[in-house]
């Protein structure tokens, strides 16, 4: 390749134009290959950059795209089903002149397919007069007929719409696709932009691309302005985002639209419908919604009238809108123009809508259910690209070049057979722009030279487009994917592409409206609007989630302390046990003193089975699938304190497999996958800085593969400990103190009284000094009780020190105080109180007993027993009250699992 | 749940109003009881019979218990008419009771063997739906019944359908002639088995195992005819509980029934009863058509709680006089 002279030839080493595609890069004038004015500044300030300084931008890049959990999930990847998001360092360029066609060109359509949405959902006009052939309606399961006859407010059906562009050989932009029901890729872009910024702040602020932030602002302030009429006058319009949940493919865009625009995320399940109007459930009582911007496809929206299976919808919704109850964005319905059997008719629908020129083509587009495009398709089938006419059918794009005779024999009869579900599109040669080639393709490419280079791919862009209070407004950039090999043809995020930011250089001033912050705009830079809605109350899905995410870390955290501690004893790390008042002489094998005895016992309690068998390995998982479902998961709690029976032989190879056992209900690795998933579904509620924690914790929530030897166990155990003491520092010291935090506070507590009670049942008793130390070591009481206790070990002061110490935060009364001042501010949470009051009462009333001072005994003594039946009861008691308390709350404030929605019908 | 029937008059000399309308009381009772009390309920119902040239509605009842905390009426996509209402307090169990007094004319159908080839009725529509031929209201109409719809799924299986239908279908038959052959044709090879399927089984189901009940038997034979071009629409309905004397009782009385509809260029819609092998007459009252069940299901709801329930359904079809005046009363 030539290039101009100043053009440092080492960055280009790899990079090739090819003349059968439009290169975005390079041009070439005569003989010579220059690159394209608008990509000089930025090449030169790139190729000025030593390649360690490119490399450290590029590691940069990764990783805050990994500590923003940035993710895409792919269905059946291997790589695990949350994939971080693939982004090059470098942007994807356009000049503000090629850029305002493209805009003229988006607004356009977009304007086009809003008066087509009307018109097939309102008079039906273009049926009539056969604009659109009817078949292509009637055949397409996105046409809701329910909907048929809805008004929408200001007759706006497309809030968001996406279209995917790709540019021919020839440099001409064509429409490939349109994204009409629920788009996805917008916060993907604004992420994206926020983090090709940081990494490359200097470049972006030179080439002074246009900021997106205004883009959503707009759209923010758009839906507002859309809450149906006599939308309650002192309140302002609650909008929400829906999503199917955290499985679906776009979840984090989801959860990170909804933290940017500041409204709620919800499924469908928290909403209801009363008197068609739309509901959020939460724990004050039922709150208006007035908005739904809706991730949900069409078809799942409402299982009363449409798909009844769907658990994802709100039933009733249909009617609301039909009602004008609630403003649903994007339209129910509007799917219907997902399909490329449209494309055709286009220019000639906007001759006679708009009396216009459409000014971007779509690609050549025939759809089969017409007879004269079906001959044509099938007279040069070989030639083109064959796809399903409408979205709901399975099947991906063919090539038909690429098929053997007979296969495309076959599939030319099926097209005959079925003409309506087939469209067969145009072939084409999609443009490349360079991306940051990784050591991989540098070492495959050229041994070892230039890593850092740039190797080109083919790419494609979606451009955005929203409605704005003036019209629609397009978002300048947009999303750019990248094929994730050279010259391959499919550019998909589902089939394991990249992606770009894209910069639309300066343009005119009056383009951008706004006044722009010397700072680039980057995501959480939004305008706070959020002071300006009231707060909504918390949605009981999320006060249950928050409430498990407390519980699962304190139950990590126990395990992990008793898991070291045994694991410490069985090691022989510390002292051989002596025992309190007398010693006992018979002695077999490692677990054969009192203390390792009872720490056994409590092990089993907690969930880790140390005996063997494959029984307690089925009935962890048997567990495990009960903890799941979180309203039934009491069994997967610590079980009250009684004598159980003890493991008869086990060593460190058992305990260390068992606490990394995903089977086992009470292993760390289990709780910490309970606090992963819980806390990917409150994504949204969970700031940047605590994801980046729970991103750490993911480390330890995989099983080991084999038991781990001591010293690698003890590792992991010590970092894991780490890991969950950061995360409660941050709950301490940064989560405000909302409704979420309440219910996770409520969740630590009951969990760690309940962890108390059973290791207070196990060990507080046992007639060794051991169990003592073992009881300090699990409550993390040693330096405590050092500094107020010079004279050794007794129960009556570790008993006051575990039990009663009212400044002690892993003491049994600190738990009980701290849940009743918690229960207090719920709503209606009095009721709930009253038995911790009593139970409080009970515990300051035991503190004077003699029990404890008894217990130092000689064990033979009747006392002694008498003392020990006494502290039973009462830790029995306590764990009784605070299970029930655990009730108490699922029951009041939490949704249940055995009353989900369910469709019925009647023959 | 039946309410009493004696002493309804026997359907042997229908009163009044011209000899050829018969009048039907039709109750249709629905009951739902569940394991554990629903706290929000949300139901459709399509048990209003709708007016037609051949069918009048003297009266109609829709009582529901308990009390609903919302109610409305409203036609659907397809002209039918609705009832919903909401139920927002919690209860076990749910009771829907419908009475409904209608007048149904004798109907006189097209001589078969007089219809166009089916062919041409397929082109017709065909070139109609792709917007080159001008288009006529009608067909236009026809056309939404035409595809796959969500219990009337083709995809890969309209190749199988087709090939079924076309022993009946041969080159250049009558379209009604060929229609009426393939009611025989399933009533013929299919077993009636009321235990052998549900609400949701599917057409691909029903065709491999060669049984089902009404329901089913209207999927296949929509199935079929949409498999081939043409345009088919879902009945649903009663049949008159005791036949005239001498006739044999039908299949399908003491429940809701179904049968199917096959449009014909410039006749309009032709009904046939593939459980039956007949077409339809007196003794069929249409309640609501669409495209499919899905489309017309009597009761449709969506609950929250309730865990596991039971319905029992029972309706009754006597024939009583036809009301003095002749003319429609409103709903009681």
């Amino acid at each position: 390749m030539q290039l101009q002279p100043q053009s440092p030839p080492e960055l280009l080493a790899h990079y090739a134009a090819r003349p059968d595609r439009y290169d975005e890069l390079c041009q070439r004038i005569g003989s010579v290959v220059v690159l394209r004015p608008h990509w000089r500044d930025f090449f030169h300030r790139l190729a000025a950059m030593p390649p360690a300084e490119t490399e450290a931008r590029r590691t940069a890049l990764r990783r805050l795209v990994h500590e923003n959990g940035i993710t895409y999930n792919v269905y059946a990847d291997p790589r695990g089903f949350e994939r971080p998001w693939e982004l090059d360092l470098l942007p994807y360029i356009l000049p503000a002149a090629e850029w305002a066609q493209i805009e003229a060109a988006v607004i356009q359509r977009a304007t086009l397919f809003n008066l087509i949405l009307a018109d097939l959902y309102g008079e039906q006009s273009l049926l009539q007069q056969g604009l659109i052939p009817p078949a292509l309606i009637y055949g397409h399961s996105g046409f809701l007929r329910p909907l048929v006859g809805a008004k929408q407010p200001r007759d706006l059906f497309l809030h968001l719409y996406a279209v995917d562009l790709a540019r021919s050989p020839d440099g001409r932009w064509w429409v490939v696709a349109d994204r009409t029901q629920a788009p996805s890729g917008a916060g993907y872009a604004l992420e994206n932009r926020g983090v090709v910024a940081r990494a490359l702040p200097e470049l972006y602020r030179a080439a002074g691309a246009q900021p997106l932030a205004p883009f959503f602002e707009d759209f923010r302030d758009s839906l507002a302005a859309l809450a149906p009429q006599g939308a309650g006058e002192d309140e302002a319009p609650l909008i929400v985002v829906l999503t199917p949940g955290p499985y679906n493919e776009t979840y984090f865009e989801h959860a990170f639209l909804s933290r940017e625009m500041g409204f709620p995320l919800v499924e469908g399940q928290d909403l209801t419908v009363r008197d068609e109007q739309v509901f959020l459930r939460t724990l004050d009582g039922l709150r208006r919604v007035h908005v739904i911007l809706r991730r949900v496809d069409d078809i799942w929206c409402d299982p009363l009238e449409l798909r009844d299976d769907s658990a994802l919808g709100v039933a009733g919704l249909v009617a609301t809108v039909r009602a004008g109850g609630v403003t649903v964005a994007n339209a129910l319905g509007s799917g219907i123009l997902e399909t490329g059997a449209l494309l055709g008719y286009l220019p000639r629908l906007a001759e006679h809508l708009l009396g216009q020129k459409l000014k971007m083509p779509s690609v050549a587009t025939w759809w089969c259910g017409e007879a004269a495009a079906c001959a044509h398709a099938l007279s040069r089938l070989d030639e083109l690209v064959v796809k399903p006419a409408y979205p709901a059918m399975h099947g991906g794009p063919v090539f038909c070049r690429d098929l053997p005779p007979a296969e495309l024999a076959a599939l030319a009869g099926h097209i005959a057979e079925r003409p309506f579900d087939f469209v067969a599109q145009e072939m084409v040669n999609i443009s490349q722009a360079p991306v940051l080639a990784d050591e991989k393709e540098a070492a495959g490419e050229a041994a070892g030279e230039a890593a850092g280079g740039l190797v080109a791919r083919n790419i494609g862009l979606r451009v955005f487009v929203a409605a704005s209070a003036d019209g629609f407004r397009v978002m300048p950039g947009g999303l750019v994917r990248v094929a994730p090999e050279t010259d391959m043809r499919v550019v998909s995020m589902q089939h394991g592409g990249g992606s770009k930011d894209a910069w639309v250089l300066g343009g005119a001033a009056s383009t951008v409206r706004r006044p722009v912050s010397a700072m680039p705009v980057i995501p959480g830079q939004l305008a706070p609007r959020e002071l300006d809605m009231p707060l909504p109350g918390l949605a009981s899905r999320v006060a249950e989630n928050f409430f498990w995410l407390g519980r699962y870390s304190e139950r990590a955290d126990g395990s992990a302390r008793l898991g070291r501690e045994t694991l410490r004893r069985l090691g022989g790390l510390v002292e051989f046990d002596r025992p309190v008042a007398k010693a006992r002489d018979d002695d077999a094998g490692p677990w054969a003193t009192p203390t390792l005895v009872a720490l056994a016992s409590l092990c089993e309690r907690c969930g880790l089975r140390l005996s063997a068998g494959e029984e307690g390995a089925q009935e962890g998982a048997a567990r495990e699938r009960a903890a799941r479902g979180e309203a039934a998961a009491q069994d997967g709690a610590v079980p009250p304190p009684e004598d159980g029976p003890l493991a008869a032989e086990c060593g460190i190879e058992r305990l260390a497999g068992a606490l990394f056992d995903e089977r086992q209900s009470g292993s760390v690795v289990t709780s910490l996958r309970g606090v992963l998933r819980l806390a990917a579904q409150l994504r949204d509620r969970l700031s940047p800085d605590s994801w980046r924690i729970y991103k750490r914790l993911a480390e330890f929530a995989t099983p080991a593969p084999a038991a781990p030897g001591l010293g690698e166990a003890m590792h992991r155990l010590d970092e894991s400990l780490l890991s969950l003491v950061t995360l409660s520092g941050f709950v301490i010291e940064s989560m405000p103190r909302d409704a979420g935090w309440r219910f996770l506070s409520i969740g630590r507590r009951i969990e760690r009284l309940q962890f108390l009670t059973s290791a207070l049942a196990a060990l507080l008793t046992v007639p060794e000094q051991g169990a003592l130390e073992a009881l300090l070591a699990v409550t993390d009481g040693e330096i405590r009780y050092r500094s107020r206790n010079a004279r050794g070990l007794a129960p009556r002061p570790v008993a006051e020190l575990v039990m009663f110490d009212p400044d002690n935060p892993r003491a049994l009364r600190y738990q009980i105080e701290s849940l009743i001042e918690h229960v207090a501010r719920l709503p209606d949470g009095s009721l709930l109180g009253e038995p911790l009051q009593a139970l409080l009462a009970e515990l300051d009333a035991e503190r004077d007993s003699d029990c404890f001072d008894w217990l130092a005994l000689d064990p033979r003594k009747p006392v002694v027993a008498e003392a020990r039946e006494t502290i039973a009861l009462l830790l029995r008691r306590i764990w009784d009250v605070g299970n029930a308390l655990a009730d108490g709350i699922s029951h009041r404030y939490f949704t249940h699992l055995d009353a989900r929605s369910h469709a019925t019908a009647s023959r | 749940m039946q309410p009493p029937r004696a002493e309804k008059p026997s359907a042997s000399a229908p009163a009044a109003a011209g000899p050829s309308e018969q009048c039907y009381e039709i109750t249709h009772d629905t009951t739902y009881r569940y394991a554990s009390p629903v706290l929000l309920s949300q139901q459709i119902a399509h048990l209003s019979p709708r007016a037609m040239p051949r069918q009048r509605l003297f009266a109609h009842r829709l009582a529901i218990s308990p009390e609903p905390s919302t109610r409305s009426e409203r036609l659907d996509f397809f002209g039918n008419p609705t009832t919903r209402f909401g139920l927002y307090v919690p209860h076990e169990r749910l009771s829907v009771q419908a009475v409904s007094v209608v007048g149904v004319q004798t109907q006189d159908w097209p001589e078969p063997a007089q219809s166009l080839p089916w062919e041409a009725a397929r082109d017709h529509l065909r070139d109609a739906l792709s917007g080159h031929a001008p288009l006529q209201v009608d067909a236009r109409d026809a056309g939404q019944y035409r595809f796959a719809s969500p219990f009337v799924q083709l995809g890969e299986e309209t190749a199988t359908y087709a090939a079924y239908a076309a022993r009946c279908f041969t080159p250049g038959r009558p379209l009604l002639e060929a229609a009426q052959a393939l009611s025989s044709l399933i009533h013929a090879e299919f077993r009636f088995d009321p235990a052998a399927t549900s609400v949701a089984t599917p057409v691909a189901e029903v065709f491999a195992e060669r049984h089902g009940v009404c329901q089913d038997f209207s999927h296949l034979m929509i199935a079929c005819l949409r498999a081939l071009g043409l345009a088919a629409r879902y009945l649903s309905g009663y049949l008159l509980t005791e036949p005239p004397p001498g006739q044999s009782r039908l299949i399908g009385a003491d429940a809701s029934h179904a049968w199917v509809a096959v449009w014909c260029p410039g006749i309009g819609w032709v009904e046939f009863d593939p459980t039956n092998a007949v077409q339809p007459a007196q003794g069929h009252v249409t309640l609501a058509w669409g495209r499919d069940y899905g489309d017309v299901c009597p009761l449709r709801g969506v609950i929250l709680g309730g865990a596991s329930h039971a319905v029992d359904v029972a309706v009754t079809v006597m024939p009583v006089p036809l009301p003095a005046s002749g003319e429609r009363h409103a709903p009681a």
